[in-house]
């Protein structure tokens, strides 16, 4: 009996980022960290662990018993398994039906929960999937918000929920049992090795200062570019776009028209104000240094 | 329930006795009795033997005692007795030898949900009881040789396997292609349903109507397309597997032939639902079945299929291109 180690966050907020270097750390003598990809932390929502769980296919149920059916395979999964399971995870974390959590805090080891300021959410998400940026701010704004396998793709991931972007945040930061480990993208970005060291700790993946740095250096942005130059990396993103695109914290300063950007902070200004995305540049917002973050 | 079917349904004592059969069908060469409804199986046509397989209609106990895998749907007795459970479709209990399916109804004993589930996990864990090897692949006859496409759900194995039939290719089964592999001439098909279950949109690209057709669920768009004139009713040589795959970074339709062990663990992973070879304690007859499969004459491929726009055509033309090399 073993359990999940969840790598969630809404989409375009670091996550492949995190999952690689986390990937690194685990295993420092592959070869290159962008080719861990495809192996390491699949998708929470792939059907196929409902189908190895549960033994039944998946394209024969209906959305409502998939969703049922979700934390049963989960527990399955987690009661079959002798290693920590980790999973990257879109869904925001909600009821799979009344009173049952889609991610069972019994079969929950740790959850790692990364953050980015929508407003840089909202323009990455637009190059990912194609879209105009008031096409992106409306899906961030938007409570039924649910990603789909994109037309044009076999559709091996079950719809995910996503919810409006601070919903997303609220649920995860709200989620039953024990409390995830934030990290912030702009954090990530500023100090690498210290957010995946925490990140880690959390986690319970041994790491040192030196494991720390060689799975950074193995995961800086302009890397993970080259590789996915030379070699292509398929993140899901629409065709021509590239997956890692700037790597940078603030770029909606100069790409985000101000409308919009008064759009996101109308509708998740709490949240924001929350995460220290609406103070002062250097200035530490308050509500991270609650207990709720550092753990 | 109202239904006739349960007028003679014994409710408590064990085991559980359902229904006396009286559907006489034809399901991968086995003569079929059925209390329930199988319309999607041909009619029995072979000679008056025994029955291989009856599926009864009657109460399933909600536990099996000794077991030795006992997961929210799935229990196995170390007898090798197996339920499985839909919950609100049916449950089914299949008996230590496999030859007798008990199904008791969670709803009408003739919709189709649950002939569904018979024909997947249920015909699954069948399969293995008898020794065969079922495939997670849908298949059809091309010249004198059975070609099954495997893959993960929702990679297009039974759209891949109508777009053949409409190249004139008979089909033998429909996402679990069940090979036997005692037969002395190598590895062989046993045609399973003249039926695909295809997803509407599928359908309409192909041209395909769905007016009058079955859903395979009340929920889904997703339908049953009889194929009984186009169905191969005779057991035919495996010549070939595709292992149906995304890419990366290819167009769709390239192909690429698997040798030794590559060629092996990718049959493994095609079996169907191969947890249950090891939930069934037959571990070891998976790498002796994968090893086996490598031996078919045109040989374990990956095609990629990576659903882009003519992707269906490009995969179809590779196909039948291998096959006719």
């Amino acid at each position: 009996m073993t359990g999940f180690v969840w790598i969630a966050s809404y989409p375009r907020s670091g996550n492949t980022w995190l999952r690689l270097a986390l990937g690194a750390l685990l295993d420092p003598g592959q070869a290159h960290a962008g080719d861990a990809h495809a192996r390491f932390a699949p998708n929470a929502s792939q059907r196929s662990d409902i189908e190895e769980a549960l033994d039944v296919e998946t394209g024969d149920l209906t959305p409502a018993e998939m969703e049922a059916l979700r934390p049963v395979a989960y527990r399955t999964l987690a009661a079959l398994s002798r290693r920590p399971l980790f999973r990257k995870v879109h869904d925001a974390c909600i009821d799979a039906v009344a009173g049952t959590p889609l991610f069972p805090p019994d079969a929950t080891l740790a959850t790692l929960y990364m953050v980015r300021d929508p407003r840089d959410v909202a323009v990455s998400w637009a190059h990912f999937a194609g879209i105009g940026l008031e096409e992106a701010v409306r899906f961030l704004c938007d409570a039924g918000a649910t990603l789909r396998p994109a037309a044009g793709r076999p559709p091996l991931d079950l719809p995910q929920r996503l919810l409006c972007w601070s919903g997303h945040v609220r649920s995860w930061l709200d989620a039953p049992g024990r409390r995830c480990c934030l990290l912030r993208y702009e954090d990530m970005v500023a100090d690498p090795a210290a957010i995946l060291g925490r990140a880690a700790a959390h986690a319970g993946i041994a790491a040192t200062a030196e494991t720390l740095d060689r799975a950074v250096a193995a995961t800086r942005f302009d890397a993970l570019r080259a590789h996915e130059a030379r070699q292509g990396f398929d993140g899901g993103q629409s065709p021509g776009s590239a997956f890692f695109r700037s790597g940078r914290a603030g770029g909606w300063r100069t790409a985000l028209p101000p409308d919009l950007e008064a759009r996101i902070v109308a509708a998740h200004g709490p949240a924001m104000e929350a995460l220290g995305y609406l103070a002062e540049a250097g200035e530490r917002p308050c509500w991270l240094t609650a207990a709720a973050v550092g753990k | 329930m109202d239904s006739p079917v349960f007028a003679s349904m014994t409710i408590g004592g064990a085991p559980p006795r359902g229904t006396i059969p009286t559907d006489d069908r034809f399901l991968c060469g086995w003569r079929v009795a059925s209390a329930l409804p199988l319309p999607d199986l041909l009619p029995w046509t072979g000679g008056d033997g025994p029955a291989d397989l009856r599926i009864e209609v009657g109460p399933v106990p909600e536990r099996l005692t000794d077991t030795v895998f006992d997961q929210p749907l799935l229990q196995v007795a170390a007898d090798g007795t197996c339920r499985f459970q839909v919950p609100g479709v049916a449950a089914y209990l299949i008996d230590a030898d496999a030859r007798r399916v008990v199904v008791e109804p969670a709803m009408a004993p003739d919709a189709p949900d649950i002939r569904v589930f018979l024909y997947g996990t249920v015909l699954g864990l069948l399969c293995y009881r008898r020794g065969l090897v079922p495939l997670h692949a849908s298949c059809v006859r091309i010249g004198g040789g059975a070609v099954a496409m495997a893959g993960a759900s929702g990679m297009g194995k039974s759209t891949l396997a109508a777009a053949l039939l409409r190249r004139g290719c008979p089909v033998l089964s429909d996402d679990v292609t069940v090979i036997d592999l005692a037969s002395p001439d190598g590895p062989r098909v046993l045609p399973a349903f003249p039926r695909l279950k295809l997803w509407g949109d599928a359908m309409a690209r192909m041209g395909f109507a769905v007016d009058g057709l079955e859903r395979s669920r009340p929920e889904l768009e997703k339908f049953h397309l009889p194929v009984e004139t186009r169905f191969s009713r005779q057991s035919v040589p495996l010549r070939a597997v595709f292992h149906l795959t995304v890419g990366p970074g290819h167009e769709g339709g390239t192909t690429r032939r698997l040798h030794g062990p590559e060629a092996a663990a990718g049959i493994g992973r095609d079996l169907y639902r191969n947890g249950m070879m090891v939930r069934l304690g037959q571990s070891k007859r998976l790498l002796s079945a994968a090893v086996a499969l490598t031996g078919i004459p045109d040989g374990i491929w990956t095609i990629t299929h990576p659903h882009d726009a003519g992707c269906l055509d490009r995969s179809v033309a590779a196909i039948l291109e291998r096959m006719a090399a």
